[in-house]
C-alpha cells in the first residue's frame, strides 16, 4: 500500500506538471461532443470500479488532453459531485459561436479535471495515510479548492459570455431574415431619417423632466409652438420676445456672477426647451442672436435693474424696427407694385402678405385676390377669413388647382420663412410649386421678406434640413399605425431656387435673390451680430 | 423780392442751358447733360442753406425731365449725382464751406464720368474678336466709342445695325462706322430674327439699368435679346455706371410710364401712343461693361446697394 501510496504522489506531480502544461497550451480542438463524454464517463466509471488508479489517472489526463473542449459547466459538475459522476448532455452544449470563450476555459479544464481525480482519490484512499500522505492530501486539498474557486469566476464569465454570444447569433439571425435592420422605424421614411425626433419619448420628457427652473411663461410658450397655435415666423418671434421680457423682468441675478453670464446660461435653457417643442425657426435664432450681442455689450458691474431696463428697450426696439416698421416699408414698395385691377395670387398664410393687402385695399387700389392652399394646414382659410373681413374681392383655390387659375394671376406674392444665402427661398411646402407654375404662365413672383428673417445658411434642397410636421395631421392614426407597409410624410418647408423668383422685396429695396449676401454684408447688425 | 426774382431767373435759363448742352455736344448723354447742368446750378446759386440748395435741385431736375429727352438717364444721373455731392452736408459748419466742397466733389464725379467711356471700350473691345460679325440696335454712343478702340487695334469685324424706326438712328449709326472703317449693313428691325444666325454677339447700349440687372433700352432691344437667347448668341450690354437707377421693373407694364414716353406725350391719349423703351429682363443678358468692370447682372444689385445704402 505504501507503494501505491508513492506511486500516487508521482501520479500527482505528473497530473500537476501535466496540468501546467495545458495551461500554457491554448489550443483548441473542438473534439465530438459526444466522444468526449463518452470518455470521460468511461474512465469515471473504472475509477469506482477501483480499477488501477494510475491508470485511471493517466487515461483522465490523456482524455483532458484530447478533449480540449469540454464543457467549463461539465467540469464543475463533475468536481462537485465526483462521486455521483451525473452527466448530462444539457450541460454540455457545443456551440461554433462560443469556441472562443470555451477555449479560454480549456486553460484551466486540465488541472481541474487533475484536481478533481485528486480529490476522487482522497476518497478512494481514504483509510491508509502516511505523514507524508496527508501532507500531499493538504496540499492537494488546497489545491483543489484554489481551482474551484478560480473555476467558479471563470463560469460565471463564461456563462455571461455565452450568453452575449448567443444573443449576438440570434441578433445575425434576425439581421439575414429581415432586410429593414431596426423593426422599429417602420414608419420612418428613410430619406428624411434625420428630421424625426423620437417623439414619444422626447414627448415625456419635455413635460415631466422639465427643469423647474425654465420660467412659466417659456413653458407656455413652448406648448403654443409645439401645438402650433403660434404659427408663422414672424409670430413666433414676437411671441418669443415678449417672453423673454417676462423672463427678464423676473430675473435675478445670482450672487457672484454677472448679469450677462447668467442670463445667457438662463437664454441657453430657454432655447434648447423651445428647441425640444419644436425646432426654431430662423427669424428666432436671429433674435437670440441679436440678444445675445446686446448681452454680451452690457457692463459687468451692472445692476440687475438697469440691465433689464436696457435689453427691455433693445427688444422693444427689434420689435418696431426689424418686424413693424419693416413690414410697413414692405407695403408701401409692394403697394406701388400692385397696379389697378390687379389680380394677386398668394399662398397660405402670411402675415406679412396680410397686412400689405389690406393696406394696399385701404390706400384705395381695386384688386382681386387669389387665395392657394394646401392640406394640412389649410391656413390660406384664416387669410380668406381676414380678407374677405376688410372687404376685398378673394377666390379660394386648392393647390391641384393652380395650373388652371394662373392663366388670371397677374402677379405672385409669396412669404417666406427665411432667404438662403445663396438666394433661394425657404418657405412653407407648396411654395415653390406656385413659383414653378407662376414662372411657366411668366407671371412675376414677388416674395415679401423682412431682412430679419436673412439667413446665412446655403442650402439647395428640402431634404437636408427641415421640419417635419405632426403625420396625424395628414391621416389619422390608426389608419397607418397599424400598417407597416404606409408612411405619412408631411414636410413643413421647402426651398424655392432663385431664378423662380422675379425679385424679393425687403425694407430695404425691392432686390434680386441672389443680392441677399450684399445686404448679408451691409446690414450694420448683422455684421455686428457675427 | 429781389432774391426770388433772382432764383427765378436762374432756374428760368436751365431749360435754355440744358437744351444747348444737348443740341451742342452731340456726343453727350442727356445723363451727363443733366449732371453738368447740376453742376452749374451749383456754381451759379445763390441760396444761403442745405435747404434752399435742395429744393432748387429739385425744380432744376423736374425742369430737365420735362424736356422731350428721354428721361431714364437724366434720373439716375441726377440722382446719383446728389447721392455723390451730398454726402459732405453734415460735416461742414459753414454753408459756404459746404457748398465748395459740393462743387469740388462735383467736379470729381463729371470727371470719373467723363473717364468712364474710354474705360468701358477697352473692356469691350477685348470681346471684339477678328472676324466676328456683330448685330448692333440703333445708335450707342457707347457702342461706337467701343468698336472704334477695337478698329485702332486692327480689328476685322463686320456690323450690322437695326434701322430703329422710332428715329432712324440706326442709319446715323452705320455712316459712322463707315466713317471708322467697319464694314456695315442696314437692317430692318424686323429682320433681327432672320439675321441673328448669322452673327456672333448682340451689343446694345442702354439708357438705363434697372435695380435688378435688366436695361432700359430703345424700343427692340427686348426683341433682340429674346432672338438672342433663343439662338444661343450672347447678349452684351455697354453702359456706364451713372445710369444704375433704383428702379425693379417686374414687367414691361410695370415699367413708369414717363420712362416709356416723353413728356409730350404723356399728356396726350397713352392707348394710342408707342412706347419709346422697352425692359430687358437679366436673364437674357449676358454680361455688362461698366466702368465697374465687366458684371454679370445680378451684380448690379450688388453695386447700388454698395451705394445707396
Amino acid at each position: 500500500m505504501e507503494e501505491k501510496s508513492k506511486e500516487e504522489i508521482l501520479a500527482e506531480r505528473k497530473q500537476r506538471k501535466a496540468a501546467k502544461q495545458l495551461k500554457k497550451k491554448s489550443s483548441n480542438k473542438v473534439v465530438n461532443e459526444s466522444h468526449v463524454k463518452d470518455k470521460i464517463k468511461g474512465n469515471l466509471e473504472e475509477n469506482l470500479d477501483k480499477m488501477k488508479i494510475s491508470q485511471c489517472d493517466n487515461d483522465a489526463l490523456k482524455t483532458s488532453n484530447e478533449s480540449m473542449s469540454v464543457n467549463p459547466d461539465l467540469m464543475t459538475h463533475f468536481l462537485d459531485n465526483d462521486k455521483k459522476f451525473n452527466f448530462s448532455s444539457n450541460n454540455t452544449s457545443f456551440n461554433n459561436e462560443t469556441s472562443s470563450n470555451i477555449s479560454i476555459s480549456n486553460k484551466e479544464c486540465g488541472s481541474g479535471i487533475g484536481n478533481g481525480i485528486n480529490t476522487f482519490m482522497e476518497s478512494v484512499s481514504d483509510n491508509i495515510k502516511t505523514k507524508s500522505q496527508l501532507k500531499s492530501e493538504r496540499r492537494a486539498k488546497q489545491e483543489a479548492q484554489r481551482a474551484l474557486k478560480t473555476q467558479k469566476k471563470l463560469d460565471e464569465k463564461n456563462v455571461e459570455q455565452f450568453e452575449t454570444s448567443k444573443i449576438k447569433v440570434n441578433k445575425l439571425k434576425t439581421k439575414f431574415t429581415h432586410k429593414i435592420p431596426k423593426t422599429v422605424d417602420v414608419h420612418k421614411v428613410l430619406l428624411f431619417s434625420h428630421l424625426y425626433r423620437n417623439s414619444s419619448i422626447e414627448e415625456n420628457n419635455i413635460l415631466t423632466n422639465i427643469n423647474t427652473e425654465i420660467h412659466k411663461a417659456v413653458l407656455k410658450l413652448g406648448v403654443q409652438y409645439k401645438n402650433k397655435v403660434i404659427i408663422g415666423s414672424n409670430a413666433r418671434v414676437v411671441a418669443l420676445l415678449n417672453t423673454l421680457k417676462q423672463v427678464i423682468a423676473d430675473y435675478r441675478t445670482p450672487t457672484e456672477k454677472d448679469f450677462s453670464r447668467g442670463f445667457e446660461k438662463v437664454l441657453g435653457d430657454v432655447m434648447t426647451y423651445l428647441n425640444n417643442c419644436r425646432p426654431v425657426s430662423v427669424s428666432m435664432t436671429n433674435a437670440i442672436k441679436f440678444l445675445k450681442w446686446h448681452l454680451s455689450q452690457l457692463p459687468n458691474n451692472i445692476s440687475d435693474r438697469e440691465a433689464q431696463i436696457k435689453l427691455r428697450e433693445a427688444i422693444d426696439d427689434y420689435i418696431k424696427e426689424q418686424i413693424n416698421m419693416a413690414g410697413k416699408a414692405i407695403c408701401i414698395m409692394v403697394q406701388k407694385k400692385i397696379s389697378q385691377d390687379d389680380v394677386i395670387l398668394t399662398f397660405g398664410y402670411s402675415s406679412l402678405i396680410e397686412r400689405i393687402l389690406i393696406e394696399s385695399f385701404q390706400v384705395g387700389i381695386k384688386f382681386r385676390v387669389i387665395i392657394v392652399d394646401a392640406a394640412p394646414l389649410y391656413e390660406g382659410k384664416e387669410l380668406l377669413r381676414r380678407l374677405v373681413k376688410s372687404g376685398l374681392n378673394c377666390v379660394y383655390v386648392l393647390l391641384s388647382a393652380v395650373s388652371y387659375i394662373m392663366k388670371e394671376a397677374d402677379k405672385v406674392l409669396l412669404g417666406a420663412h427665411a432667404l438662403l444665402t445663396n438666394g433661394y427661398v425657404m418657405s412653407r411646402a407648396g411654395s415653390s410649386q406656385i413659383a414653378l407654375i407662376a414662372r411657366s404662365y411668366n407671371v412675376p413672383v414677388l416674395v415679401c421678406c423682412e431682412t430679419h428673417k436673412f439667413s446665412e445658411r446655403v442650402q439647395t434642397d428640402a431634404f437636408v434640413h427641415n421640419e417635419l410636421g405632426n403625420p396625424e395631421e395628414l391621416m389619422k392614426a390608426d389608419l397607418w399605425k397599424s400598417n407597416n407597409n404606409l408612411t405619412p410624410l408631411t414636410l413643413m418647408y421647402e426651398v424655392t431656387p432663385s431664378n423662380l423668383v422675379t425679385a424679393v422685396v425687403t425694407e430695404l429695396a425691392i432686390l434680386p435673390c441672389t443680392s441677399v449676401p450684399v445686404v448679408l454684408r451691409v446690414k450694420p447688425t448683422s455684421s455686428t451680430l457675427s | 423780392m429781389e432774391k426770388i426774382g433772382e432764383r427765378y431767373s436762374l432756374l428760368s435759363y436751365i431749360r435754355e442751358y440744358f437744351c444747348k448742352i444737348l443740341h451742342e455736344e452731340k456726343d453727350l448723354s442727356p445723363g451727363i447733360a443733366a449732371i453738368k447742368t447740376l453742376l452749374y446750378v451749383l456754381e451759379n446759386d445763390k441760396s444761403e442753406t442745405v435747404q434752399e440748395l435742395d429744393s432748387n435741385f429739385q425744380t432744376t431736375i423736374d425742369i430737365m425731365r420735362n424736356t422731350d429727352v428721354p428721361v431714364t438717364s437724366v434720373a439716375s444721373g441726377c440722382e446719383l449725382f446728389l447721392r455723390f455731392i451730398t454726402f459732405a452736408k453734415l460735416d461742414y459748419k459753414t454753408f459756404d464751406e459746404c457748398k465748395k466742397v459740393m462743387f469740388h466733389r462735383g467736379k470729381i464725379f463729371m470727371k470719373k464720368l467723363t473717364n468712364a467711356r474710354g474705360k468701358i471700350a477697352k473692356l469691350a473691345s477685348t470681346f471684339i474678336t477678328d472676324n466676328s460679325r456683330i448685330l448692333v440696335h440703333s445708335k450707342s454712343r457707347l457702342v461706337l466709342k467701343a468698336m472704334e478702340h477695337a478698329v485702332s487695334l486692327h480689328k476685322h469685324f463686320r456690323v450690322f445695325v437695326t434701322y430703329s424706326s422710332l428715329d432712324n438712328s440706326g442709319k446715323e449709326m452705320a455712316d459712322e462706322l463707315k466713317n471708322i472703317g467697319v464694314p456695315c449693313t442696314v437692317i430692318l428691325d424686323s429682320a433681327v430674327g432672320y439675321i441673328m444666325e448669322q452673327v456672333d454677339m448682340v451689343m446694345v447700349g442702354a439708357e438705363g439699368v434697372a435695380e435688378s440687372g435688366g436695361i432700359i433700352n430703345q424700343i427692340g432691344s427686348f426683341t433682340m435679346a429674346i432672338c438672342a437667347k433663343e439662338m444661343k448668341k450672347p447678349f452684351y450690354v455697354l453702359t456706364e455706371s451713372f445710369k444704375f437707377t433704383r428702379l425693379y421693373p417686374l414687367n414691361q407694364r410695370d415699367l413708369p410710364n414717363e420712362f416709356k414716353y416723353t413728356s409730350g406725350h404723356l399728356r396726350k391719349d397713352l392707348s394710342k401712343e408707342h412706347p419709346l423703351v422697352d425692359y430687358t429682363p437679366p436673364s437674357f443678358i449676358t454680361l455688362l461693361f461698366t466702368d465697374l468692370g465687366i458684371l454679370t447682372p445680378s451684380a448690379v444689385s450688388d453695386e447700388l446697394i454698395k451705394l445707396y445704402l
